[in-house]
């Protein structure tokens, strides 16, 4: 028989999909034989680029490209299968207009603010930097500089550079763009648990007997867990799906029980349930009694807006957490006016719906499963909202176990792994510790063989001060890697450009592509992006996943982690570190940042010759040592005794990932539980052991409204979000052509009746317009997402429209996330 | 300032070929069947007579193998399209005769994906190729 190259790659498809379908093929199929010469590729693992999910890719590489991809089988997240984002993977690296050289506007030769792109050399972007960076600090002290990085930073990357700003800089202002879409689900979890991330993990989605989504669009956002809910519902007949939102969305398809609510009301809507657990005795008062305190939360908390704005000043507790303890009982007076009557009311679920969504939880025979993402988060109370979420999880004990599992699910590929674990907020440190405690800061400079007490206890600039800093000039040398921030931040056209337009400021953005970020930048810096570096990424069930570099970045394009440390270069601690320090410390004086902060005797520890001779490794090889494992191990360090146990970097190159804390080599499913979680003591049942007295937190909190409300004028709510095939603000996804193909451009959805009231068809342009801003973009009556009448939803990734300059930058007071999921707007034909 | 540009790169030299599971309801999988085999550019490599087929395609862009997914997924009963395995090869190497005397291995041994650990005996990727 004769076979061509086709026939054996055909095959090779054939087979990698029926081996996850586990079927077998006819055997006629079986027979293609063949040498392992015709289609030669290596294979290597690697966690997919994009959300949070962490789905295991099986990566091939020829001739130094990615030629080819698919799920890997042996992969608990995803068992082989990809959506369409991870199966398109091996072309987000070869868009046309990839950057492979740093890019410096210039103007007579010279760097000039309002001077066109330029390519140079990395020395001579290093130059202009070294020189802006010096003199902000010289000016301004620690404050003057900031960076704004992302939770798709590796574990390395992200940990690299809050070592040059924190240890090296002394400045806590840095933040990650995970600010914009998790820190409220941190704060709600260091609030009623007092450690962070989800208890549980994807295994729950085999074992529950029921899911609820709230806010949450997982059919077209974690379209692999998507898969495994709907196997679960569709075999086994007994399971429910109650799918909540402000609009109906292709995850309705699947709901058993559909619930559109009016925004802002899932507070509600949560209370009401808590009432109905409480009123059906239906609280699991052993569980309570032993593991459960309650606390009422001050409120009338303010909108996180400027000190000046109306809003702030009106609020009589603004940015206030405080709470102060009561009982059970008090609590059920708290919300005993949540009744299904009045959340019918302020919500428009029907009372008959609202109930059976309370029935699930309050069943105690029905395990049940809460997940939720950026309605929740995105919310100008969001902290409260997933504490309440916390609340009816707690009341009945529904927590900690196979199915019983309160669900925070990310949106980037390692939003748990290094924006919350490493600590790359301006508060955090490493573990879940903080800046403010002298305790925490004496453990990072103990690790970090730095002085004792030098450490800034002064939390930095969180995201949205660090763009009303710039727009002050209070910041002026600002570095932004891995992420889209004028496209993707909130009310661009008053604060962010602004900002970095202002001549004070000096602005480098570091990336693959030339997004609109970077195009609003002074330096642009090349990066190298996935298996073009090593790294290490955390899911949003506590998966730490590694991989190798697979090929080589094109051009002069280095990763951020090179990049921070090769600036470390730059400074030494005279320039830095205060004199004062320095005397105590003379060891130190002298020293460049590099050496203080990489060189320590722990970053640099391992080798190259430890790095497998099978792969590259660009940065090790450059720098001397194995900087990935070096910065890995000192990092693991924080954690290890600590709850937050990792195992040791080789180990991740052989598994799948495994799920923190790592002790004994043995991962953990669920935390808090005895006999799954080895922190919790024998006899304890559950531990919730990151608050003192082991006991997690009920919190009694009331409905607050929106920042901003329809009215007669602005007549219509705006929610922003995503679409599958665009994740997050689009630039590497915009970039491969059948993405970009499957929705060329965002629309404004709307109810028909919306529509024929204004005069409008499908099809129309129109602005979308709000008090900061317009956008002009075009009318979308049927389609996918449906909203309810007086609500419009318009996509947030096609940078010609940018939906952000209409989008207000009212914040969660506690998290400081912003609220992108609900404003005021009208929309006018164009 | 300008936007976000789209790399729109009509690689007309290579060639893509993929595969994906269907799923459908079991009581479909007849009429499923049919309606795969009807379509052109369409290959059935097996299925397991309750709801699941293996298809492969090949087209000279990606966007050619979206839209034949879209259409499978529209078929009567069709629940879910997954996407598995895809690659991209240079199209004038393709029809590439491969040597019989070469023709010496099994294509599950060539499917061992080259992992940094040792693939276990009861691999999935290999026992359920017959």
């Amino acid at each position: 028989m004769k076979l061509t190259r086709r026939d054996v790659i055909k095959a090779q498809a054939a087979a990698t999909a029926a081996a996850v379908a586990g079927i077998s093929l006819p055997a006629s199929a079986s027979n293609i034989i063949t040498s392992s010469t015709a289609n030669k590729l290596t294979w290597s693992k690697a966690p997919c680029r994009f959300c949070g999910t962490g789905c295991g890719i099986s990566v091939a590489t020829k001739d130094g490209k990615v030629v080819a991809t698919h799920g890997d089988e042996k992969a608990p997240v995803n068992k082989g299968l990809s959506c369409v984002k991870g199966y398109f993977l091996s072309k987000i690296m070869y868009g046309k207009d990839r950057l492979t050289t740093p890019m410096l506007r210039k103007k007579d030769g010279v760097y000039n603010k309002e001077g066109e792109f330029t390519p140079v050399s990395w020395d001579e972007a290093f130059d202009i930097m070294e020189v802006k960076f010096k003199k902000a600090l010289k000016e301004k002290g620690p404050t003057g500089v900031g960076m704004f990085g992302s939770g798709q930073w590796t574990v390395q990357e992200g940990y690299a550079a809050v070592k040059l700003m924190k240890a090296g800089f002394l400045s806590n202002n840095i933040d990650p763009n995970a600010r914009h879409c998790m820190a409220s689900a941190v704060g709600g979890f260091m609030r009623t648990f007092g450690i962070d991330e989800p208890m549980g993990c994807y295994d729950d989605m085999e074992a529950a007997d029921a899911f609820v989504l709230w806010g949450s669009n997982m059919a077209e956002m974690h379209p692999i867990l998507w898969t495994r809910i709907a196997d679960r519902r569709l075999s086994n007949p007994h399971v429910k799906v109650a799918v909540l939102s402000t609009y109906e969305h292709r995850s309705f398809d699947l709901a058993d029980i559909p619930a559109v609510f009016t925004p802002q009301t899932d507070m509600v809507l949560l209370n009401a349930i808590a009432n109905y657990i409480i009123e059906s005795g239906s609280v699991n008062h052993d569980f309570v009694n032993k593991h459960v305190n309650f606390r009422e939360g001050v409120t009338d908390i303010g909108y996180g807006l400027r000190p000046t704005h109306e809003l702030q000043k009106k609020a009589k507790n603004p940015n206030s957490g405080a709470s102060t303890p009561i009982d059970l009982d008090a609590f059920a007076k708290f919300v005993k006016p949540y009744t299904f009557e009045y959340a019918e009311k302020m919500s428009g679920v029907p009372a008959r719906n609202i109930e059976k969504i309370a029935k699930l939880y309050a069943d105690p025979n029905t395990k049940v499963m809460s997940l939720w993402t950026m309605g929740v988060n995105q919310h100008t109370r969001g902290v409260w909202t997933n504490n309440l979420l916390y609340n009816i999880h707690l009341l009945t004990g529904k927590i900690s176990e196979p199915g019983n599992s309160p669900f925070s699910l990310t949106g980037q590929p390692s939003a748990c792994g290094t924006a919350r674990e490493v600590g790359t907020f301006s508060h955090r440190l490493p573990a879940d510790m903080v800046v403010k405690n002298p305790k925490h800061r004496a453990i990072a400079e103990k690790i970090w063989k730095i002085p004792a007490g030098i450490l800034n206890g002064t939390p930095g600039a969180h995201a949205v001060k660090q763009v009303r800093d710039l727009k002050d000039s209070k910041i002026n040398a600002y570095w932004i890697q891995v992420n889209n921030n004028l496209q993707a931040g909130p009310n661009i056209n008053e604060e962010i450009l602004p900002g970095y337009r202002n001549p004070d400021n000096f602005i480098v953005t570091s990336d693959a592509y030339p997004t609109v970020t970077a195009e609003a930048s002074d330096l642009i810096l090349p990066t190298a992006m996935w298996v073009e570096k090593e790294g290490v990424y955390g899911n949003a069930e506590r998966r730490t996943q590694a991989w190798y570099q697979l090929v080589n970045a094109p051009g002069d394009a280095r990763s951020d982690m090179w990049q921070v440390v090769e600036f470390s270069k730059r400074f030494t601690t005279d320039e830095v570190w205060p004199a004062e320090v320095l005397a105590a410390n003379p060891e130190f004086k002298g020293k460049t940042l590099y050496e203080v902060l990489y060189k320590n005797g722990n970053v640099n520890q391992f080798p190259i010759g430890d790095i497998s001779s099978d792969y590259e490794n660009q940065e090790s090889k450059d720098f001397g040592f194995y900087i990935q494992k070096g910065l890995f191990e000192e990092y693991a360090s924080f954690g290890r005794g600590h709850a937050h146990d990792l195992a040791d970097y080789d180990t991740y190159h052989q598994v799948r990932g495994l799920r923190w804390p790592v002790v004994d080599g043995k991962e953990t499913k669920w935390r808090f539980k005895e006999g799954s979680d080895p922190y919790v003591k024998e006899g304890a049942d559950f531990q919730f052991y990151g608050h003192k007295d082991n006991k997690a937190i009920v919190f009694a909190l009331p409905y607050e409204p929106p920042a901003e409300s329809p009215d007669e004028e602005f007549d219509m709510w705006l929610s922003t979000g995503r679409v599958l095939e665009h994740w997050h603000s689009g630039s590497m996804t915009q970039r491969v052509p059948e993405l970009y193909k499957a929705f060329p451009n965002a629309v404004c959805f709307m109810h028909p009746e919306d529509a024929k009231k204004r005069g409008m068809r499908r099809g129309d342009e129109v602005k979308v317009i709000s008090r900061r801003g317009e956008i002009k973009t075009r009318i979308e009556t049927r389609g996918r997402n449906k909203p309810p009448v007086g609500l419009v939803f318009v996509p947030w990734f096609d940078a010609s429209q940018l939906i952000n300059k209409v989008t207000l930058d009212a914040t969660c007071p506690l998290s400081k996330q912003t609220d992108y999921k609900k404003c005021a707007v009208k929309i006018e034909k164009v | 300032m300008r936007t976000n540009k789209i790399a729109l790169d009509d690689v007309t030299e290579e060639s893509h070929i993929s595969s994906f599971i269907v799923f459908c309801r079991e009581d479909k999988h007849q009429l499923v069947e049919d309606a795969l085999n009807a379509q052109p550019d369409i290959e059935l490599h097996g299925s397991d007579d309750k709801g699941k087929f293996v298809v492969v395609t090949e087209a000279k862009h990606q966007g050619i193998i979206m839209d034949r997914i879209d259409l499978i997924s529209a078929i009567d009963g069709v629940i879910n399209t997954s996407l598995v395995y895809h690659q991209v090869a240079a199209i004038d190497e393709l029809a590439d005769e491969i040597e019989e005397s070469k023709l010496d291995q099994p294509i599950e041994k060539i499917h061992q994906p080259e992992l940094c650990e040792a693939p276990s005996d009861n691999d999935a990727s290999s026992h359920t190729v017959q």
